[in-house]
């Protein structure tokens, strides 16, 4: 495991508050590259919230979130894309009426724009980057054990492979960091362990990794690092085993 | 892949060009003329899918663009004496940087917030129309100079037909490479999920704007055209009746192919005309075929959840945040299993 200092994906000060009630309270993250963080916390804990500030969807009260120079507090999603960063939804959201392969090639558009002129008239080079991409998207969608429903409508897929199709279309758009909202939430072993071991290909090609979600056992075998939130604040933060031993976390969350 | 196989998916392409065939062989004055009248407006139709079918926005606005192409190639040829040519080439680029200046900040509304203001853009065009002197008013602008090449001018039969039909075949084409381009696979990614769209790097409101001007440059050939050959532009051309005659259009052919278009247009045109008047049992006949044809077609759940939702959709008005996150939401909610 490497830790590349220099693409670190950090909030500094996150508030928010909705109303009357404060999601977050002066967190500070730190999500570097080549590792995998995991995010955890009883329900209304702030964890969605973060997740949405640290994508650039939502923009906090106060409180800054930078990766590789570029600003990305609100800047919305498609500005936190192109810097690097993509985040993956908790709720399935395949691209109905397309084909599981075109769900991937979306992605593309992060890293290859041909332009009015590309599009229209489809000049060599526009035609080779897209083969390259096109190939690059079967890889993946082996990677993911999807490719014998590549041209079936993506709408048609298992709740489990609609996961793996949402992680596989990410990875076309070459992320260096990636924030996983519950991405084994309600799927069968075996499609976990399959997003385990993309979690761990992922995070060893250098990719840093977020990932929120409820399965402690799931987090806790998968994760470099562990950050527990209750309240809108953090309440501790390190390698599995130290968090899980926290008393403080135990408390908020682990006895229940 | 068997050349039986290959003629197969072209068969829409192939069955377009035999049945205009049979039209201009036919000699028949009437066909002739209906069907260039048909292949125009399916132009406009075309063009109203790449925003409504590809980009899943809905806009009312089409009717306004088309009467940029008809009057702009009407002023500029009448008025400053420009050749025609030139002036549908200004007619059309205008149609796109309006659209483009309009969609700029539209196109970050959505539902049926978008919906309203694409139409009230569309009527300000007719009002417009109606009102302003240089516009010929509510009698319009008649005895415009067709487009013509040496002798040979467009406003008359033949041509005319022969040239509604090259570029109804140039909208297809672009139509279909659009479709299946990084741009057209982004555009029907956000229309479904544009949270999900985004969060991957598409960038939903240049992409929105985009579609926007190609469906109103589109949409200014189309005016153009009529108006070139029927040497007529007034107001009554984009009343508000007109844009629901488009949507007809759109709901008879289809989101699925640019061809439908021409289906849904000779439909809504040419069927009337067959039959003379709607106010007769043959006209509540029509009708209620229409309604059966528009509710049964399973592709048209998706177009009328679209134009349903963009007129009831209760919460989200602004496209950043936390009605992204909303519409997203939503539409996640209305997808249907298997």
């Amino acid at each position: 495991m490497t830790v590349d200092e220099g693409r670190i994906l950090t909030a500094e000060g996150i508030q928010m508050r909705f109303g009357g009630v404060t999601a977050l309270d002066g967190v500070s993250v730190h999500i570097p590259a080549g590792r995998v963080s995991g995010l955890i916390g009883p329900n209304g804990a702030g964890k969605s919230t973060l997740l949405g500030i640290l994508s650039g969807a939502h923009r906090p009260d106060f409180g800054t979130v930078r990766f590789n120079g570029v600003n990305l507090t609100g800047a919305g999603r498609t500005v936190a894309a192109h810097s690097g960063v993509i985040q993956t939804f908790q709720k399935a959201s395949p691209f109905r009426g397309m084909t599981v392969l075109e769900n991937v090639l979306v992605g593309m558009t992060n890293r290859f724009d041909p332009g009015l002129f590309g599009v229209l008239f489809r000049p060599r080079w526009v035609r080779r980057t897209e083969r390259q991409w096109r190939e690059r998207a079967q890889e993946l969608l082996e990677e993911f054990g999807l490719s014998e429903y590549a041209q079936a409508d993506a709408a048609s897929l298992s709740f489990g492979q609609l996961r793996l199709l949402e992680l596989a279309r990410a990875m076309l758009a070459e992320p260096q960091i990636l924030l996983l909202d519950e991405p084994a939430a309600g799927l069968n072993a075996q499609e976990t362990k399959l997003i385990h071991q993309a979690v761990v290909r992922v995070r060893d090609n250098g990719v840093g990794v977020l990932i929120v979600d409820h399965d402690v056992r799931f987090l806790f075998g998968l994760c470099d690092h562990i950050i527990a939130m209750d309240y809108g604040r953090i309440i501790a933060e390190g390698p599995p085993e130290d968090v899980e031993r926290d008393p403080a976390v135990r408390a908020a969350y682990l006895t229940v | 892949m068997t050349a039986g196989k290959r003629l197969l998916a072209w068969w829409k392409p192939i069955l377009t060009v035999l049945v205009a065939a049979a039209v201009l062989f036919s000699g028949s004055s009437f066909w002739i003329y209906n069907a260039t009248i048909v292949a125009i407006y399916a132009i406009a139709i075309v063009g109203l899918n790449i925003l409504v079918g590809l980009a899943g926005q809905v806009s009312f606005a089409q009717t306004g663009f088309m009467a940029v192409g008809g009057y702009v190639l009407a002023i500029f040829t009448v008025s400053f004496h420009w050749d025609p040519w030139l002036a549908l080439l200004l007619a059309v680029a205008g149609a796109g940087i309006v659209a483009a200046l309009f969609g700029w900040p539209l196109l970050r509304l959505r539902g049926h917030y978008l919906t309203m203001a694409t139409f009230a853009l569309g009527m300000g065009v007719y009002a417009l129309a109606t009102g302003a002197n240089f516009m010929g008013g509510a009698v319009g602008i008649s005895a415009i100079p067709p487009l013509a090449i040496g002798p040979v001018s467009f406003a008359s039969p033949v041509p005319a037909f022969l040239l509604a039909f090259g570029l109804f075949a140039l909208s297809t084409a672009l139509f279909s490479v659009l479709r299946n381009s990084p741009v057209g696979r982004g555009w029907r990614a956000l229309s479904v999920r544009e949270d999900a769209a985004a969060s991957i790097g598409v960038p939903s409101l240049r992409y929105k704007i985009a579609a926007f001007a190609l469906s109103a440059m589109l949409g200014a050939v189309s005016g153009a055209l009529y108006v070139n050959f029927t040497t007529y532009v007034g107001p009554d051309l984009y009343s508000s009746t007109i844009i629901v005659n488009l949507f007809l259009m759109l709901f008879i052919g289809g989101l699925e192919s640019p061809y439908g278009s021409l289906v849904g247009a000779a439909v809504v045109l040419v069927i009337p005309e067959l039959i003379s008047g709607l106010a007769n049992i043959e006209g509540l006949i029509f009708d209620m075929v229409l309604l059966a044809v528009i509710i049964l077609r399973p592709e048209n759940r998706t177009l009328g959840r679209r134009i349903v939702s963009s007129i009831r959709q209760p919460s989200p008005v602004i496209g950043s945040g936390g009605s992204a996150e909303a519409a997203g939401e939503s539409a996640g909610n209305e997808r249907g299993r298997g």
